[in-house]
């Protein structure tokens, strides 16, 4: 098994709101390896895309890090790894895209509409290596045509705006990898676009990992997208972790009972018209009040009374996952 | 671009023509014409004017021919001659009368502009990115003042703590010993240590609103995505501030920038009569009260013109700012 890049360890991340602290994060460990893909799958609010920022340090406020460790791992060589949530400002920046890079959900509003996408890859090179802007903007034009972006040459000065939603969704990978990152987050990097753009930016994903071997942590709510380019999968529900391992365990043979009925819940083509699609049963609890032992006990299908209610479940080995849930393991009261 | 330009200055043609004719037909709108005002004067200091010379002083100043053979020549003197009539009331050409005004209203105007972005952009960028930060509550604080407190009031109060506490002649934009006297070094110090008072009372209220203009607009840039973006990449904070939600913010200024330049010259009207400006604001003002119709008309094309001006310059502004504009301008 590859080495670890990067360990997420009992992250919390927390909103400090007028009405109360919502903890969307609450206890995160996740471990991203190296050149390899981890999909970290969940339903919206679940706190996956809080966990990707986080690791970044890029939460506003009224979202605080309260806690944790994000441990960066330096060449196998190198010694122990570093804290980027003890690190001082200037490191972090350092670290910001140099070593962790992001593309995000939404192509249109994560570049800035008014400089070119020229300019905006030119100046991540820049703030990192020491390059003219000439050899910098010959690397942009280099890395644009990597993506499959038509005409390179012409649309390294195009604005955003002026590119299709896929072409644009393009542009902000190559922006993320024109600096040669260890570790690409990818934050819903296809849920706004359209489906043959999506599988084409997922195959693009997976050769550029190939390419440059670096490792993928991906944000989805689809498992289909998870199943199709992951190596791992961490299944988050109410700002934890309750199910990681190998992608053809947790999707294929899933533990624990949350991510067994989000799989349930995939459509095939297939399957019958008049059956009922399964949804997971019930709703995600309101965020000011969180249930009390297992947090999925209240939609859950093998609840046991007197037990998941009271005993939060810890982490076990079973195989060759890690499951939260006391079907498998004993837990703390 | 070249084709939005020469539509765009056909339509200005347009527009102007549209606007003179309603000014004129505004203008002859209320009862009476000049010669009210000369017979309401005379009869004030107890004269009797006749008939005869009523109708002759009608005849002078053409106000007996019909409605559109006077607004067709003042239009056609205008248009081909550059002459924007006489004024009854100061006997002299418009002309004349107010260019020795718009000069120093310019200046006014400028300078007080000058101060408003000197100070207004900065604290309403500071304020949106400190929100609700101690300096955000006393910039707010004191912009609701600011706008609150009518600028007639500010300039008297201002007026009376200059010449209490530092003995400086009241109001005007000279001291009595400069007025008359030709332009040197003295008289420019003069002008400068009368102009800061205007300046801060015709500021005060364009400051206080453009920075609650600049808090708002950057406050709805500064959690967009981009921003998270920039951040991402490494960017020290301030430069990427500055870079990516500071300029955003920026365009819709640019979008009300010209509606600044027909100010220049015609606003701050009631602290110049407060403070007895030589500007041309109370000029207008006056002219308007005596139905002094050619000053008036021509007052009004030429804020209009102004206007028009100031609308395309902003247009255009916009356009070298915002690259959105740009790429519909080239299409359309």
């Amino acid at each position: 098994m590859a080495l670890p890049l990067l360990e997420v360890r009992d992250l919390r991340t927390h909103f400090e709101l007028e009405d109360g602290v919502v903890k969307a994060v609450d206890g995160v460990d996740l471990t991203v390896r190296r050149g390899r893909t981890l999909a970290v799958v969940g339903e919206s609010g679940c706190g996956k895309s809080v966990t990707a920022r986080s690791i970044l340090r890029l939460v506003e406020r009224p979202a605080r890090i309260v806690g944790g460790e994000v441990l960066l791992y330096g060449d196998e060589s190198a010694g122990d790894p570093e804290d980027l949530l003890a690190a001082n400002d200037r490191r972090l920046r350092q670290v910001r895209w140099a070593d962790i890079a992001m593309v995000f959900q939404e192509p249109m509003a994560s570049l800035s509409l008014v400089h070119t996408i020229g300019d905006q890859i030119v100046e991540a090179i820049r703030l990192h290596e020491n390059v003219s802007k000439a050899v910098a903007r010959e690397r942009a034009i280099e890395f644009l045509g990597r993506v499959g972006i038509p005409d390179p040459n012409r649309r390294v000065d195009s604005y955003p705006f002026e590119l299709s939603g896929g072409m644009r969704q393009r542009a902000m990978i190559a922006m993320a990898l024109s600096c040669r990152p260890r570790l690409l987050i990818a934050d819903e990097p296809t849920t706004a676009l359209d489906v043959t753009t999506q599988a084409q930016i997922l195959d693009l994903l997976q050769d550029l990992q190939e390419e440059f071997g670096m490792a993928i942590m991906l944000i989805t709510h689809d498992l289909g997208v998870a199943a199709q380019v992951a190596d791992e999968v961490a299944v988050m529900y109410l700002g934890e972790v309750v199910e990681h391992g190998p992608a053809t365990s947790v999707l294929t043979e899933p533990k624990h009972p949350y991510t067994q009925a989000l799989v349930r819940s995939v459509p095939r083509l297939g399957q019958r018209g008049q059956d009922r699609l399964a949804a997971v049963r019930g709703s995600v609890p309101p965020p000011y009040e969180r249930p009390s032992g297992c947090r999925f006990h209240p939609r859950c299908d093998a609840f046991m009374a007197g037990k998941c209610d009271e005993i939060v479940p810890v982490r076990v080995r079973t195989d060759d996952t890690d499951v939260a849930c006391l079907l498998y393991g004993e837990g703390e009261r | 671009m070249l084709r939005f330009l020469v539509r765009r200055l056909l339509w200005m043609a347009v527009t102007l023509a549209a606007i003179s004719f309603v000014t004129f037909v505004v203008i002859k709108l209320p009862p009476g014409d000049y010669t009210s005002t000369v017979i309401a004067n005379a009869e004030a200091r107890g004269q009797d004017i006749p008939d005869s010379q009523i109708a002759e002083l009608k005849r002078h100043y053409g106000l007996d021919k019909p409605f559109m053979v006077q607004y067709l020549t003042w239009i056609s003197g205008v248009v081909l001659h550059g002459d924007l009539g006489q004024s009854f009331a100061w006997n002299q050409s418009v002309a004349s009368l107010i260019g020795n005004r718009v000069l120093l209203s310019m200046v006014l105007s400028i300078a007080s502009l000058l101060f408003v972005w000197a100070i207004a952009f900065p604290i309403g960028i500071y304020s949106a990115l400190r929100q609700y930060s101690p300096g955000d509550y006393v910039a707010s604080f004191l912009g609701f003042i600011g706008m609150a407190v009518p600028e007639f009031m500010l300039a008297l109060v201002m007026m009376y703590v200059g010449f209490r506490y530092f003995g400086q002649s009241v109001g005007g934009l000279f001291s009595p010993e400069y007025a008359d006297a030709a332009w040197n070094l003295g008289k420019l110090l003069d002008l400068v240590s009368h102009l800061w008072v205007p300046i801060v009372v015709v500021g005060v209220a364009g400051t206080a609103g453009l920075i609650r203009i600049t808090r708002a607009n950057l406050l709805d840039e500064l959690h967009k995505p981009y921003v998270a973006t920039a951040r991402a990449k490494g960017l020290p904070e301030w430069k990427l501030l500055l870079k990516y939600p500071v300029r955003m913010s920026l365009s819709p200024f640019f979008s009300t920038v010209g509606w600044l330049l027909p100010g220049l010259i015609s606003g701050e009207t009631i602290v110049s009569v407060v403070m007895s400006l030589p500007t041309s604001g109370p000029l207008l003002l006056g002219a308007v009260k005596s139905q002094d119709m050619y000053l008036v008309g021509s007052f009004v094309l030429i804020l209009s013109t102004l206007t028009v001006i100031g609308t395309m310059l902003s247009d255009l502004a916009l356009a070298w700012w915002d690259p959105r504009i740009r790429a519909r301008f080239q299409k359309g």
